[in-house]
C-alpha cells in the first residue's frame, strides 16, 4: 500500500505523538502534576503493545514489514518517550522530592520491561 | 531557585500549559476582534499540527539514526537506541531551559520541539523490549548495563542540556 518507509513512519509518528499528548493532558487533569503519571502510563502501555507487536508480526504472514514500520517504529516509538521521562525525573530530583524521583525511575524501568514481557505472552496466545 | 520556578521548568509544564490552553477556547470575542471560523479552527488545531509535524520528523529521525547506529556497531547491543535516547534528552532539556529561563517561546513551537520531536525521537518501548530481549537470551549483565547506561547518561544529558542553556 504505502510503499515508502518514511511515510508509514510519519503517519505512525503523528498518531503516536498526539496520543501521548492526549494521555498526558488527561492524566494532568485527573491525577495532577505532582507526579508524571501521564508519561508513565504512556510509556508502560506502549511497552506492552510493542512487546506484543514484535512477537506477533513475524508469525502472521499478513503482517509484514510495513505493519512493523507503522506500528512499532512509527506509532509506538513516538507514543513512548525517554526524553520527557528523563527530564521529569530530573525535575523531581531538583525539587528534592527524591522518593518520587526514585519511584518514577524504578516504575518506568520495571513496569516497562514487565509490560513488554506481558505483551509477548499475549502474542503467544494468538 | 524557588519551588515555583522549579516546577515551571518541569517537563510536566508542557502538560500543565496545555491544560490551561485547553481551558480557554480563545480570546473573548469583541466587536472589533471576532475570530473568523478559519482562525478559530487554526487556533484549536495548532497544538495538534505542531505535535504532528514534530512527531513525523522525530520518528523518522529515530529510524535513520537507528539504521546508522546498527551499521556502525551491529545489533548485539542497543547502542543506537542508547544514542538516540541520550541525545534526545539533551535536546529536550536544552530547549526547554532556553524557553523557560532565557527567551520566551510560543506554546505551539514548544509543543513542536518537546512533545512532538523529542517525544517521538526518543523511545521507551524500544528500550523496554531490548532490555527484555537481553534478559531472555541470558545476557543479564548486558541488560543491567543497558538500563544503567540509559538512566545515568540520560539524566546526565538532561543536566548538561540545562547547564548549556544557562551558559548561553
Amino acid at each position: 500500500m504505502l510503499d515508502q518507509p518514511w511515510l508509514l513512519i510519519a503517519v505512525g509518528g503523528i498518531l503516536g505523538a498526539n496520543a501521548r499528548y492526549l494521555v498526558s493532558v488527561w492524566a494532568a487533569r485527573r491525577l495532577g502534576v505532582a507526579f508524571p503519571y501521564g508519561t508513565l502510563i504512556a510509556n508502560v502501555s506502549g511497552s506492552i503493545l510493542l512487546g506484543f507487536v514484535v512477537t506477533v508480526t513475524p508469525r502472521l504472514l499478513a503482517w509484514g514489514t510495513d505493519t512493523r514500520l507503522f506500528a512499532a517504529t512509527g506509532f509506538l516509538g513516538a507514543y513512548t518517550t525517554f526524553s520527557t521521562f528523563a527530564f521529569e525525573s530530573t525535575a523531581l530530583l531538583r525539587q528534592r522530592t527524591y522518593l518520587r524521583a526514585a519511584a518514577n525511575l524504578a516504575l518506568t524501568v520495571l513496569l516497562g520491561v514487565l509490560g513488554a514481557w506481558l505483551g509477548t505472552l499475549a502474542a503467544d496466545l494468538i | 531557585m524557588t519551588a515555583e520556578s522549579e516546577t515551571q521548568t518541569s517537563g510536566e509544564t508542557a502538560a500543565g500549559e496545555t491544560v490551561a490552553a485547553h481551558a480557554e477556547p480563545g480570546p473573548a470575542p469583541s466587536p472589533s476582534r471576532v475570530l473568523s471560523r478559519s482562525q478559530h479552527w487554526l487556533s484549536t488545531a495548532a497544538p495538534y499540527l505542531a505535535i504532528s509535524l514534530g512527531g513525523a520528523l522525530g520518528a523518522n529521525a529515530r529510524y535513520l539514526v537507528g539504521i546508522w547506529g546498527v551499521a556502525q556497531w551491529g545489533a548485539d547491543f542497543p547502542y543506537a537506541t542508547l544514542l538516540i535516547n541520550v541525545t534526545g534528552s539533551f535536546i529536550l532539556a536544552f530547549y526547554l531551559t532556553l524557553v523557560t529561563e532565557r527567551f520566551t517561546g510560543r506554546v505551539t513551537t514548544r509543543l513542536f520541539v518537546t512533545t512532538g520531536f523529542c517525544g517521538a525521537y526518543t523511545t521507551l518501548s524500544t528500550f523496554s523490549v531490548e532490555t527484555l530481549q537481553l534478559l531472555a537470551t541470558g545476557q543479564v549483565g548486558a541488560a543491567l548495563a543497558y538500563v544503567a547506561a540509559s538512566l545515568v547518561l540520560g539524566l546526565l544529558a538532561v543536566g548538561l542540556g540545562i547547564g548549556a542553556a544557562r551558559a548561553l
